[in-house]
This record gives C-alpha cells, sequence and structure tokens, in this order.
C-alpha cells in the first residue's frame, strides 16, 4: 500500500487558471445581461488515510473544481454554483443563473463593494502555502497515520476498545474576480494528523477522546507522538466518571472547548442579526459586554494563521481590527450589503484570525488559583439563542479539588446569557489554542450555577 | 431499462465502464462500485416582504470505491472524462492487495419500487409560482399576530440522480427530490424580543404546500413564538419528563439510534455493541428505523450502495434486534444488507445511517401521561441535538416546554437543555402514548463530517428522570 500514485507532470499551480474561469464567467453573465457579478473559482486536491485498530479504514484522495458566481442584474440578486466546468454547460449556467435572478423582487442594497475598499491590500507572504507540496507523498502520509496510532495504540493499553490514527494534507488554488476593478488569487496548503481513543469503564460505558496537530507547513513538523500518545491520555482520564449533581462554582474551560461558547456570543454581531433584529447587542457597540480582561483583535497577517489572507470574501482589503477592547464592543461584522442597508461602514462580514491578549498562568495556576472549580473539556449539543443570549449546553469535565484536577464528571450542563456570562470571567491563561483562527486560551469564570 | 440509456445523462459509455472497473480492481479487493450524481437545486429567500434573493447550484461527479475486508479506497472525480476517472480508479485500488480481479463480464439494471411519487416536479415550477407561495406563507405569518416586527422565508428544492454500478454487474438508479420551506419570525413585547421558526422537509413537490398546511405551520411559529414572552427559566435538576409527540422522535435519533449503527459496533465504540438478543428498554418499546415511508425527508428507494430500502425493527418490545448496516458491516457481522449505507455525496464514503427513525405508539392516552406527574417538565419542540456513542450521553435543547405542575401543564419554558445517558432513558421509558406522530421538520443528521436528511417520529412517552439543565429553582 504505498505506491499511491502522485499526478506527475501536471501543472502545480492553478490560480491563473482560477483567475481566467472567473473572469470569463463574469464576462459570460454582463453578456447574458447582468450590470455587475462577482465569481470565485477554486480547485483544491485533499488526500486523507484512517487507519483503525491496525488496519486501513478508509484511503481517500479527492480533487474538486468549482465556480461560484453573484450576479445583479436590473436591481436583482441571486447567488449560483456549480461543478459542471464544460464550457457548454458555463454557459447554460450562468444565462440560467441571470434569467432566475431577473424575476425576482428587486433589492436596492444589493451593489458590488466600493472600489475604494479594495485600496492598499498588501502581498506579502502570509505562511499559508508550502512550496513544496508537490513533494508531499502518500508513503509519509501513511506513516504518520501509524504513528500517530501506535503511539496511541501503545499508551492506551489493556483499557484500550480501538484507536484510530488519521493523516490528511491538501492545497488548494481559487481567484476571485468582479466587474469593478477586483481580481486576485490565493493559494493554501494544509496538513494535520489525529488520533481518537476509545476505552472501556468499568461501568461498561465506552468513553474516547481525541487529539491532533495541524499546519500550513511542513508537515514533518507535525508532533505525531504527542497527538497519539495525548489522545490516549485524555481518554484514560475519563474513565470512572461519575453524574454530577448541581453545583455553583468558578468555570475552567479548556482552550479548545471554548470555541462552542464563543460562537454564540458573537454571533449576534453579524449584520444579519442586527438587520433582522435578532442581537442581543444591536445597541451595545462602545459599552462593555465583557471583563475588562477580554480583548480580542481580529490579525489578518498571522504567519501560518488559519484565517490569514489579504482581502475577504467580497475583496475588501484585510485590516487589523480591535473586536473587544478591555471588555468594550469595538466592532460589529458588516458587509457591503448590510452596510447599505443599515447605513454602516463596512467592517467585512467576517473575521479573520481572532488573537486574544493572553494571561500569564497556565492551566495548572488557574485551577491553583481558583481552588475549588469545575474544568470544563467539552460540551456537547445545546444552543444559543442570539436575539436573547440565552444559551445551554451540555458539557464534561473534572472537578478541580484544592487546586488540582481530580474526578471526572459527566451529565452536567450550563446555562446563561451572553450579556451576563462574560463579565464574569476573571482570567485568560497564557495557552491559546493553536489548531483553530480563532486561538482562544483556557479562560476562568467566576462561580456559576452548574444543573446536573 | 438499458445501461446506455441510464449513462447517458453522464456522457459515459459501457465501454468505459468496464475499463474504470478494471483500473480499480487491477489489486484486487472484495468489492468495487461507482456512484454517479448529477443534482441541481435552487432556493429563494424572503426577508423585509420581498423575495429578493435567489442561489442556485449544480454539482456532478462520480465517487469510485474499492473495498477489502473492512479497508476502503476511495476517490472522486467531479471532471467524468476516462482519464479523470481512471486516475480516481487508480487511487481507489490502492487499498488492495490480494491480485488482479476479474471486472464485471454483464450488468443488469434493476427499478427499484418508488417511494416519493410526486404530482408536480419542482422543474415545472416558475420562480413567479415559487414567489407567490413564499409571499402568501409570510403574510399569513405577519398578519397573525401585530408584535411580528419580522419575517423570513426561504424555499429550496433539489433533485439529484444517482446511479451505481457496483463489480456484481448490478445497477441501481434512482430520482431523489427534496423541498424545504423555513419561516422564521422575530416578535417584540415592551422592549422584549423573541424568535423562532418553523420548517417543513420532505420529498414532495409543489402539491405539498397546501393553504391547510400553510396556514398550520404559520400558526404553529406565531404561537410558539408568542408564547415566549411568558415562558419562566425552566428548573436545574433531575426531574421527570414528558416528551411530546412528533419532534422528540430527535432523542431517539440522537440517543439511541447513532449507538445501532453498525460501524460503531464493529469497532466496539458502542455500548450496545454486544447486545443484539438482549432486553435494552421495557416491552412497550419497539423502534424502528424505515426507508419506505411515502415521501418522508429520510425516505430511500435505494440506499447508496444500491441495496433496496427497507423497513427495519430495530428495537422489538424492548429487545434489540439488529444493528443498522453498510455493506462492509453486514459482510462483517454476516448478516443481510438493511439498506442503511448512505452518503451526502458522490465526494463521500457510505456509511450505515439512519433514514426515518421511530418509536411506536403505545396504549396511553397523553393527558393520563401528563396528569401522572407531579412536578416535571413537558418538552414540546425541539431544535437539536448531540450524543457521545462511547458513552451515551445526550443533549436536547428544548425551544418550546412546559413545567408540569400537579400533573397538569402550567408554565411555557424556553430554551433550555436536558440531558441525559441514552441507554438509561430507553431503560427508563415508563409511559408510550397511543398518539404517535411523524414529524415533518427539516431534520439533517451529521455524522464524519457527511450531512443527510433524515426522519423522525415519536409518541408522548414518560421518561423517569432527565437533568434539566435550567436556572430556575423548583
Amino acid at each position: 500500500m504505498n505506491q499511491e500514485i502522485e499526478e506527475t507532470g501536471a501543472v502545480q499551480d492553478y490560480c491563473e487558471e482560477m483567475r481566467s474561469l472567473a473572469a470569463q464567467v463574469c464576462e459570460l453573465a454582463t453578456r447574458a445581461g447582468a450590470q455587475n457579478a462577482t465569481a470565485s473559482a477554486g480547485m483544491s486536491r485533499s488526500r486523507k488515510v484512517v487507519v483503525r485498530d491496525g488496519l486501513i479504514e478508509e484511503v481517500k484522495a479527492s480533487t474538486s473544481r468549482g465556480i461560484s458566481i453573484r450576479v445583479y442584474v436590473d436591481g436583482r440578486y441571486g447567488a449560483h454554483s456549480t461543478t459542471d466546468l464544460t464550457s457548454t454547460s458555463l454557459e447554460r449556467f450562468v444565462s440560467r443563473a441571470v434569467a432566475m435572478t431577473r424575476v425576482l423582487m428587486p433589492d436596492e442594497h444589493r451593489a458590488l463593494p466600493d472600489p475604494s475598499l479594495y485600496a492598499g491590500r498588501k502581498s506579502d507572504d502570509l505562511g499559508v502555502y508550502d512550496r513544496n507540496h508537490t513533494a508531499w507523498t502518500a508513503d509519509a502520509r501513511m506513516t504518520r497515520a501509524r504513528a500517530a496510532h501506535d503511539a496511541a495504540k501503545s499508551a492506551v493499553g489493556d483499557h484500550g476498545l480501538s484507536v484510530m490514527g488519521a493523516a490528511s494534507d491538501g492545497v488548494s488554488w481559487s481567484a476571485l474576480v468582479n466587474t469593478n476593478g477586483f481580481s486576485d488569487v490565493e493559494r493554501f496548503t494544509s496538513a494535520g494528523v489525529s488520533a481518537m481513543v476509545n476505552v472501556l469503564d468499568p461501568s461498561g460505558k465506552r468513553p474516547s477522546d481525541w487529539f491532533d496537530d495541524s499546519t500550513r507547513m511542513n508537515p514533518e513538523t507535525l508532533d505525531v507522538m504527542t497527538v497519539g500518545r495525548t489522545a490516549a491520555e485524555r481518554a484514560l482520564a475519563q474513565i470512572g466518571a461519575v453524574e454530577a449533581k448541581s453545583m455553583s462554582v468558578p468555570l475552567i474551560v479548556e482552550n479548545r472547548a471554548i470555541g462552542r461558547l464563543l460562537g454564540g456570543f458573537l454571533s449576534p454581531l453579524g449584520g444579519y442579526a442586527l438587520d433582522q433584529k435578532r442581537s442581543c447587542f444591536a445597541t451595545s457597540i462602545n459599552t462593555q459586554i465583557a471583563a475588562d480582561c477580554l480583548d480580542i483583535v481580529d490579525d489578518p497577517f498571522v504567519y501560518g494563521g488559519w484565517g490569514s489572507s489579504h482581502f475577504d470574501g467580497e475583496g475588501l482589503t484585510a485590516r487589523r481590527q480591535p473586536l473587544i477592547e478591555n471588555g468594550y464592543l469595538r466592532r460589529f461584522f458588516i458587509d457591503t450589503y448590510y452596510g447599505r442597508k443599515l447605513a454602516m461602514q463596512p467592517t467585512g462580514g467576517g473575521t479573520f484570525n481572532l488573537r486574544f491578549r493572553l494571561g500569564h498562568e497556565n492551566l495548572d495556576a488557574l485551577m491553583k488559583r481558583a481552588g475549588r472549580a469545575l474544568f470544563i473539556t467539552s460540551f456537547l449539543g445545546g444552543n444559543s439563542n442570539g436575539t436573547t443570549g440565552d444559551f445551554s449546553h451540555g458539557l464534561r469535565g473534572f472537578l478541580v479539588e484544592d487546586g488540582v484536577c481530580t474526578t471526572p464528571v459527566s451529565g452536567l450542563n450550563l446555562s446563561g446569557n451572553h450579556q451576563e456570562f462574560w463579565k464574569k470571567l476573571v482570567a485568560l491563561g497564557n495557552d491559546p489554542n493553536p489548531g483553530s483562527a480563532t486561538s482562544c486560551p483556557s479562560m476562568l469564570f467566576d462561580a456559576m450555577p452548574v444543573a446536573g | 431499462m438499458t445501461i446506455s440509456h441510464i449513462l447517458e445523462p453522464f456522457a459515459v459509455s459501457e465501454q468505459v465502464i468496464r475499463r474504470v472497473f478494471d483500473r480499480a480492481l487491477s489489486r484486487g479487493g472484495d468489492f468495487c462500485d461507482l456512484y454517479f450524481q448529477r443534482s441541481e437545486s435552487c432556493s429563494l429567500g424572503l426577508e423585509d416582504g420581498a423575495v429578493n434573493r435567489a442561489a442556485s447550484g449544480a454539482d456532478l461527479g462520480v465517487g469510485i470505491r474499492v473495498v477489502q475486508g473492512v479497508e476502503t479506497g476511495y476517490a472522486y472525480s467531479e471532471s467524468l472524462d476516462f482519464a479523470s476517472m481512471l486516475e480516481a480508479a487508480t487511487v481507489a485500488a490502492t487499498v488492495a492487495s490480494s491480485g488482479p480481479m476479474a471486472a464485471p463480464t454483464a450488468f443488469r439494471v434493476t427499478e427499484p419500487a418508488s417511494h416519493y411519487p410526486i404530482a408536480v416536479q419542482w422543474s415545472d415550477v416558475s420562480t413567479k409560482r415559487r414567489v407567490d407561495l413564499m409571499m402568501d406563507f409570510a403574510s399569513r405569518i405577519e398578519s397573525l399576530d401585530p408584535r411580528i416586527i419580522k419575517v423570513s422565508v426561504s424555499l429550496r428544492d433539489s433533485q439529484k440522480e444517482v446511479v451505481i454500478i457496483d463489480s456484481l454487474g448490478r445497477i441501481r438508479r434512482d430520482f431523489q427530490p427534496m423541498s424545504v420551506l423555513r419561516g422564521s419570525c422575530v416578535a417584540e413585547q415592551d422592549g422584549q424580543r423573541e424568535s423562532n421558526y418553523v420548517g417543513l422537509g420532505a420529498r414532495v413537490g409543489l402539491e405539498f404546500y397546501t393553504e391547510d398546511r400553510l396556514s398550520t405551520a404559520a400558526k404553529d411559529l406565531v404561537s410558539r413564538t408568542t408564547i415566549l414572552f411568558d415562558a419562566v427559566e425552566g428548573p436545574a435538576g433531575e426531574y421527570p419528563v414528558v416528551l411530546g409527540p412528533g419532534s422528540s422522535g430527535i432523542l431517539l435519533h440522537e440517543a439511541i439510534g447513532h449507538g445501532m449503527e453498525a460501524d460503531a459496533a464493529r469497532s466496539k465504540r458502542t455500548i450496545y455493541a454486544d447486545q443484539v438478543g438482549q432486553r435494552i428498554a421495557p416491552k412497550n418499546v419497539t423502534i424502528v428505523d424505515d426507508g419506505t415511508n411515502a415521501n418522508l425527508r429520510g425516505s430511500i428507494n435505494t440506499d447508496d450502495e444500491g441495496e433496496d430500502s427497507q423497513r427495519t425493527v430495530l428495537v422489538e418490545n424492548g429487545i434489540l434486534r439488529t444493528f443498522m448496516h453498510d455493506r462492509i458491516s453486514a459482510q462483517h457481522f454476516g448478516v443481510e444488507p438493511t439498506g442503511n449505507g448512505r452518503r451526502q455525496s458522490f465526494r463521500h464514503i457510505p456509511l450505515p445511517r439512519m433514514r426515518n427513525t421511530y418509536m411506536l405508539g403505545g396504549h396511553t392516552p397523553r393527558d393520563e401521561i401528563v396528569a401522572s406527574v407531579e412536578f416535571g417538565i413537558y418538552a414540546d419542540h425541539f431544535t437539536n441535538g448531540q450524543v457521545n456513542i462511547g458513552q451515551g450521553d445526550f443533549t436536547f435543547y428544548i425551544k418550546n416546554g412546559w413545567l408540569i405542575e400537579g400533573g397538569k401543564l402550567t408554565r411555557p419554558i424556553k430554551d433550555v437543555n436536558i440531558i441525559g445517558n441514552g441507554p438509561d432513558v430507553l431503560r427508563g421509558v415508563t409511559m408510550v402514548g397511543d398518539d404517535f406522530e411523524l414529524d415533518t421538520g427539516t431534520w439533517v443528521c451529521g455524522k464524519r463530517g457527511q450531512s443527510v436528511p433524515v426522519g423522525l417520529g415519536m409518541p408522548t412517552v414518560k421518561v423517569g428522570a432527565l437533568t434539566v439543565g435550567g436556572r430556575g429553582s423548583a
């Protein structure tokens, strides 16, 4: 199983091909009667191998190509996409997209961005594309998957039920072109390794946990041994979990778990939520919505960052922008459409890399500081209501007693309201999660009731 | 129906298919299949009284799979030219090592039974007609209550044509329609705002959206939104829970169903792994996973490995009868496939997945069930849920519910999670209502990065004790 045939002699950069495809589609749209259009074309290639319990569960290879177009026709708007790129299909696709858009009701707020917002775009290397990706081999991928699997298997010992190691990598090329002057391309690479371990608990339950490592460049730097070993250790730590009863204690939320809470906190800041009166933070700009210690900046230029780019999905030039400063809300996520509809300055409808002002303590020190607390390692399900700010999530984790992590607990639920919850933030850790564009550290919150 | 007729929409010849099989089986393997797909979708959006956004999508491609034992090689191509398909076949073949195998010599086409007859195909429905339907639905919602300040509506339909050809020479084709209508609204009262949504999803044509159905959905949405102003905090702690009929089926899907998918059983990751033939629920509990219900969201004529869809009894009078199988797991356990091998698209490997999963009705009237609870929760409407398969732990998010006090529904509650353990809850079912209802919601099930449409159903059921994650006190 070592002779996967990597394409040889093929073109290894498709950016310009994607750019001319996008330009061609814009041209077709104009010819079909659209006044304006934005097209994005992309091609990606990915490879994955999964090893479970010593056998190859899955070897997967994929090559994707697709195009999407946003058309502006007689004051109407539509967004259309296809993966059928033969030239006759493409022509039919565009003319149908324009025809379908034409019979909608008009929307005066739809327009391409103000071209002045394309200005000042940088082009320096963001460390998101490994030129050497053509040398990434099936052998190396398989070796990483097996190594993670083997490390997990040896660390889990007799308690192990099932062990999985996986390795993947990919490359993508894309172009964004519109009819009022924007045209640019991007290329990204990524590689990752992960492990998942299921163990047998004396109760008959079969807890599992995972760990991973990922990088934009240089897959050989992935720490496969740590990934395998940590997945096993985390799964083993869950053996003996008890169903805890309701309590009111400080909460420490692990860096990789906090994204679920943060997502519910940030979603009411979007243009859609503001416009549709579904935002509990609609009047909160420049007011304090979190504790002083919360400081978040959106930084598009992090070297090797998962969200790094010089422009956003509309072509707006990327800027470093504060989101929350010392607990004060500084920005909504406003794209061109909602900017026009709400008479606000566009700030970009999404984020690049969110970076937090880190604290000085590691996880152990946060636990020591809290004394008796609940350490939350994952959330299970639940939902958040952006209109009111209410949220409710199941959770798993550990009791912290005398500043030390002790018994694993399950069957607990945290309910709260985002307008209050973030004001209870006491401290941030110094351990930003490297695997995500939103690089959260672990966080310590004041005592909250948890239901069990 | 001939093979060339079936392959025509994909512009591929029988000869090309043979050569792709030759390449895919060039290193051996037990089994190989090609999954061709062509799909189109259209969706329209209404905000602020105007249908002013459209989206459409077209998708085309083939997935090639080679299976040896429990090992799978998979590759797909979005281009159906010979060279691209050969390349994909070459990658898929790398998983095999048993020595070259012969490609099928003859192909035979079989037509599956049809479980989703449609009167008015969406391809025959004009944009204008869709716009009218949406405007009508929006105005029904808006006119029901002066507190409604925002309404949005979306209508989406899709049609997927799939052709599955396997190394046994079997050819299966299916056309899978889907339509989803969603409405959501925001209401305001004394400066307080609340929002909610309603969704209808099924394998249906335009005829599904009758005046009656639209008006019922609009009323349901508005009453479930405005009642939130009166809602109190749910309690915190363990209480008896009465699950209302219909959408409570999500509990069954998440907490029980996922643990009965055979891939988890094969690698011993589910608590049910060794329990076929054993009692896992009281006698009044029978659970079915059914792909054959007319026009339901989770119905399929054929699964995505070409097996006939069927009605599979998972739990019969409390006894676990079978897991849900795909081809690999059926082979592993030495049983017949159950028609549960499903995939999101040609980009994905088939896995054992649920279809329409429901608990059959019992004999107890709903009022009697509610009356039996001194203090507890009645869960009326859920939005989502998640389960940790190995432990069986689950959570469900109640958007609308009630407090039960002294055997009566007293005050509404909202936005609260209930959490519990699937196997424990199933054992703890004490009463099963006579009011079985299939849900027509827009449920999507996610597993290993793949989403497939599913259906749910449930009678009113009483569960001994679940943790309610509220903030209030009892």
